[in-house]
């Protein structure tokens, strides 16, 4: 009834008919997400650069599309354009107790089944992003669904939900999510991911894929067996170098990660202390400026000064922290994704492997008691039917899981690559732009220091009056600007 | 002042040297070596000027250090780097002589301990500086020869500037009498000089902030930097080892990263050499510098302290002499009243009837009362003892002026027979000691005659005490102007000179940080996606 009501909106034209005919996830029992299903194609197409913020990843079409206003039988696999920001975090208040944060989540994409073409956005919060997730997780479970950032950041902050640093990680982490999931050739065409994306109605529309997605389960040949018992550790027969070397690139990968966190953490502390100390350096020039009073002006300044410089580094701090370490945090949570699904390929195969073996028994016990007793035969003979289908199953699971798996492994390769890249960048400029401030700064001061008389400083007092009262004036502008850094 | 300039250049082959355009004198090197071949080591610093070259050890340059000032307690003698501490030696794995920093730092420091004395326009004078740079010379004979030889023990038993018309910077006779009294680190002056109560106070507070808040925060600074420096060096192996296991673009840009990671290592390292040697060794010199200013106000503190007390002293000399000359006149007119008595009834004097009818006797009362006059005196010159003795109290021993004055005292009482009255304790005691004194005493009047001379004796050294000290102070306080005018200049100079290195250090070090990381920047840039 509710895909009625969907579908019966002039708004959704163009993927009814999908929707109406066929739905490949009520197909029981095996799950195949190869399984064709029919879509209507736009009969234009358009292949165009958003603005390219260094927050979302902008893709340029394959030049070898082949998309022609055809039915298209076989899924498109090859990536869309598609571009999606995360931004202005809004707190919505239900209860006085009760807020959440609501993002803004902008889509321009020329994914067929979306609607239009043009940036559509709407809101949407935490959970929201959770229930995308999961309805990925149980659509695509050979394929390496993106992490979502933590619900709570406890190794980096213990803030309350609506603390701006956090806020910006949480946002930075949606962002990256997201990223992948429209770098993911299936993904970014998946029907939850188009709901969530582009509803205006979300509570109800998600509700249509939660209720066909309950009947999606891997039914399990051993529940039917029964008394087969499967051996939970056992290891692949046959591995596949492959997915060997896909292991370690990921373990070695992880191991980087977790050094430069370690070691960063441990810098981090130390730039806050040193920070600290050149603070309390201008501090003490400060009160010396107060005895000396030849020179008490050029102290001062350079007191500030080194103040100033002890700011800009805080600020690098915070940037590095917020895009790099962060951006390296995703990243490894991204690698735990892959290994996960590493180990779901190694199960299914092992599962086939089982099965095989089990098969293999079965028929032998046949041939044993082939003459002896033939009551038993039937049910044996009936056991290897039921067996014979489920390695069928098995093996083409494994196969598919395993082709997949490569292109998985690349999708996954080339999200990395990206974000090392902006990572980097990042890391990069805020070391630049720290450098280059400081610079400016240092040799601000120079002047004024040379110009320190050797013989006795002799000024008119309106002179130094000016200066007292510029003087107040940039210390109260300091004072300001002091208070309203967030970082 | 010209009397102050025209300091008798001693004309040596060293004097001359220095006295040349840019001459700078150079601690070419440090060895190990020692007097004996089982003895200890220690370490030998090359001292050399253009072409002479001597060797001294650190102990050396403290007694050098301590002579200079010595010989001249006015002047703001440099600092040296100070001996190692316990806590350095504790602080170390190695034996501290053994270290190279903290070597190098000394001959660093060191260097410019000369230096600066060198171009102080009076220290670098000296003779005794210039034996010490002079080849050959045994720092020991410099030691027990003239002008160190002839030093008082303390500074304020010689004479210290010109004004004087006196041989400065030698032991001085006259001040170093017992007479002079010296005074204690409390005594508050009665009329002190503004301009000196001034820069007292302000040194004070500013030699604890440098040591206490200057010197310590910009050294935490420096150790921090050094600190970083290691975690970098760190951090850029761990990217070189990401790099490894990356290929193609990725591979380079993180490489790159990492070298300029590197580079972040090798320049705050530099930075931190740097720093060292042109913020936080000044620093350290001014902070003792500021101790040091100190010092040599407390110096001239104590010789007005001690011209006020010199005054005291004679003032309360002058009242002595005229008590002892009042006593003289009184006991004189004694004698000739109890000669008259003698030759008239001396027979008729009995012990009895003086025991009994004390009150009968003129003669008696008169004997009494230049006691009771005595003992009045006595007590009011115990009130102006006292105030002498809080300060007449000293190291050297000297006895104070004011004991012998009781011993004066009680020897100038007025002979007395045995056979006086008894009725009253007080005047029981006084007979008592009396007697005792008589018995000790020979000749009382030729001891008081003996006491009024000493005592003009006396007045006169503190006399010509007062004079000479009046002058020296003036002319010392002049000087000490002069050179804490001097000294300021030098400091202005010197914060200007360390704080522009500081900026210029910082931006160097900014400079090459930001020539790697834009390279990185540059490879990153490359990344193919």
């Amino acid at each position: 009834m509710l895909n009625e009501n969907i579908f019966d909106d002039p708004d959704w034209a163009s993927s009814t008919n999908g929707f109406s005919t066929y739905d490949h996830r009520t197909s029981v029992p095996s799950f195949d997400p190869f399984q064709t299903y029919e879509v209507v194609i736009f009969t234009f197409k358009q292949s165009y650069t958003t603005t390219n913020n260094n927050n979302a990843t902008t893709f340029e079409e394959p030049t070898s599309s082949s998309m022609t206003t055809n039915k298209v039988i076989t899924p498109d696999s090859k990536i869309k354009s598609m571009t999606i920001r995360v931004e202005d975090p809004q707190k919505q208040s239900t209860t006085v107790v009760q807020g959440f944060i609501s993002y803004l989540v902008t889509t321009e994409t020329n994914v067929e089944t979306f609607n239009s073409s043009r940036p559509r956005s709407v809101r949407r919060r935490y959970q929201d992003f959770i229930w995308l997730h999961d309805a990925l997780e149980l659509e695509f479970p050979i394929c390496i669904v993106p992490p979502l950032p933590e619900k709570h950041r406890l190794g980096y902050i213990n803030g309350e939900r609506f603390n701006p640093e956090f806020l910006e990680r949480r946002r930075w982490g949606l962002q990256w999510f997201l990223n992948r999931v429209a770098k993911h050739p299936l993904l970014q065409k998946a029907q939850c991911t188009r709901i969530f994306l582009e509803s205006d109605d979300f509570k109800n529309d998600k509700r249509a894929i939660q209720l066909s997605n309950k009947t999606i389960e891997k039914p399990s040949f051993f529940d039917t067996l029964g008394d087969v018992l499967m051996n939970a550790f056992a290891a692949i027969k046959k591995p596949d170098q492959r997915f060997i070397d896909m292991q370690d690139y990921v373990d070695k990968l992880e191991d980087n990660i977790l050094t430069i966190e370690k070691l960063y953490s441990r810098i981090s502390q130390r730039q806050t202390g040193l920070i600290h100390d050149y603070t309390n350096f201008a501090w003490s020039i400060r009160e010396i400026s107060s005895m000396e009073s030849s020179i008490a002006m050029p102290l001062r300044q350079f007191a500030e000064i080194t103040e100033s410089y002890g700011k800009y580094m805080k600020e690098m701090n915070s940037t590095e922290e917020l895009l790099f370490m962060n951006d390296l945090h995703e990243l490894l949570a991204y690698c735990h994704a892959v290994k996960d699904t590493l180990q779901k390929r190694d199960e299914s195969q092992i599962d086939f492997e089982e099965l095989s073996t089990y098969l293999q028994r079965a028929i032998e016990e046949r041939d044993k008691i082939v003459h002896n007793s033939p009551s038993k035969l039937v049910e044996i003979e009936q056991k290897i039917k039921e067996l014979e289908d489920e390695v069928t199953r098995t093996s083409d699971i494994t196969t598919k899981f395993s082709e997949q798996m490569s292109e998985e492994f690349e999708t996954f390769q080339d999200a990395k690559t990206i974000e090392l890249k902006q990572g980097l960048t990042a890391y990069a400029d805020s070391h630049i732009s720290f450098y280059d401030k400081s610079i400016k700064l240092w040799e601000s001061i120079l002047p004024v220091l040379e110009n320190i008389q050797l013989d006795d400083n002799v000024k008119s007092e309106e002179e130094e009056e000016e200066e007292e009262e510029e003087q107040e004036v940039e210390e109260q502008q300091h004072y300001y600007d002091n208070n309203n850094t967030y970082f | 002042m010209n009397n102050r300039q025209s300091i008798t250049s001693c004309g040596c082959s060293i004097e001359r040297l220095l006295r040349q355009e840019e001459s700078y004198i150079f601690i070419t090197g440090a060895q190990k070596q020692s007097d004996t071949p089982a003895g200890k080591t220690y370490i030998a610093y090359s001292i050399r000027i253009s072409d002479t070259e001597t060797k001294r050890r650190y102990s050396e340059f403290e007694s050098l250090r301590r002579a200079l000032s010595r010989l001249h307690p006015t002047l703001i003698v440099p600092p040296i780097p100070e001996k190692h501490s316990l806590v350095d030696y504790a602080a170390l794995q190695t034996r501290v002589k053994d270290d190279l920093p903290m070597i190098e730092k000394r001959k660093r420091m060191l260097q410019t301990f000369l230096n600066r004395v060198a171009s102080h326009p009076e220290l670098g004078r000296d003779h005794v500086f210039h034996r010490f740079l002079e080849s050959g010379v045994a720092w020991s004979d410099v030691l027990h020869s003239p002008p160190l030889s002839q030093l008082p023990k303390n500074p304020l038993q010689m004479v210290v500037s010109k004004e004087a018309n006196v041989q400065a910077h030698k032991y001085n006779m006259v001040l170093s009498s017992n007479l002079i009294p010296i005074p204690s680190a409390t005594y508050v002056l009665k009329s002190p000089d503004p301009r000196f109560e001034e820069s007292e106070k302000f040194t004070f507070r500013i030699a604890n902030y440098m040591s206490n808040n200057l010197d310590k925060s910009q050294r935490k600074v420096i150790r921090r930097l050094g600190e970083l420096a290691n975690d970098y060096a760190e951090l850029g192996a761990v990217y070189n080892g990401f790099s490894l296991n990356e290929s193609g673009s990725v591979a380079n840009a993180i490489e790159k990263i990492g070298q300029a990671v590197d580079a972040s290592y090798t320049e705050s390292a530099q930075m931190v050499t740097s720093l060292e040697g042109e913020f936080a060794e000044p620093i350290q010199e001014h902070s003792q510098f500021a101790h040091i200013v100190k010092q040599v106000l407390r110096f001239r503190h104590l010789k007005h302290a001690q011209m006020e007390m010199i005054e005291s002293s004679l003032e309360n000399k002058k009242e002595t002499l005229e008590s002892l000359q009042r006593m003289e006149g009184e006991a004189r007119r004694l004698e000739e009243a109890i000669s008259r008595e003698r030759t008239i009834g001396r027979n008729a004097v009995d012990i009895d009837e003086l025991n009994n009818n004390r009150n009968n006797h003129d003669g008696l009362e008169d004997m009494n009362d230049p006691n009771e006059i005595i003992n009045d005196e006595r007590q009011q010159q115990e009130e102006e003892n006292g105030y002498h003795h809080s300060y007449g109290n000293n190291q050297n021993g000297i006895v104070s002026p004011t004991t012998t004055l009781h011993s004066n005292m009680d020897a100038s009482y007025p002979p007395k027979r045995s056979s006086k009255a008894w009725a009253s304790p007080v005047k029981m005691i006084n007979a008592m000691g009396h007697s005792l004194q008589n018995i000790i005493d020979v000749d009382p009047e030729a001891t008081r005659r003996n006491q009024i001379g000493k005592t003009k004796d006396a007045m006169d050294v503190l006399q010509e005490a007062l004079e000479i000290t009046r002058k020296d102070l003036s002319g010392s306080s002049t000087e000490l102007q002069k050179e804490l005018d001097r000294f300021q200049k030098e400091k202005i100079k010197d914060l200007r000179d360390m704080l522009i290195a500081y900026a210029k250090i910082h931006i160097r070090y900014c400079q090459k940080n930001l020539e790697s990381w834009q390279e990185a920047r540059a490879e990153v840039d490359k990344i193919a996606i």
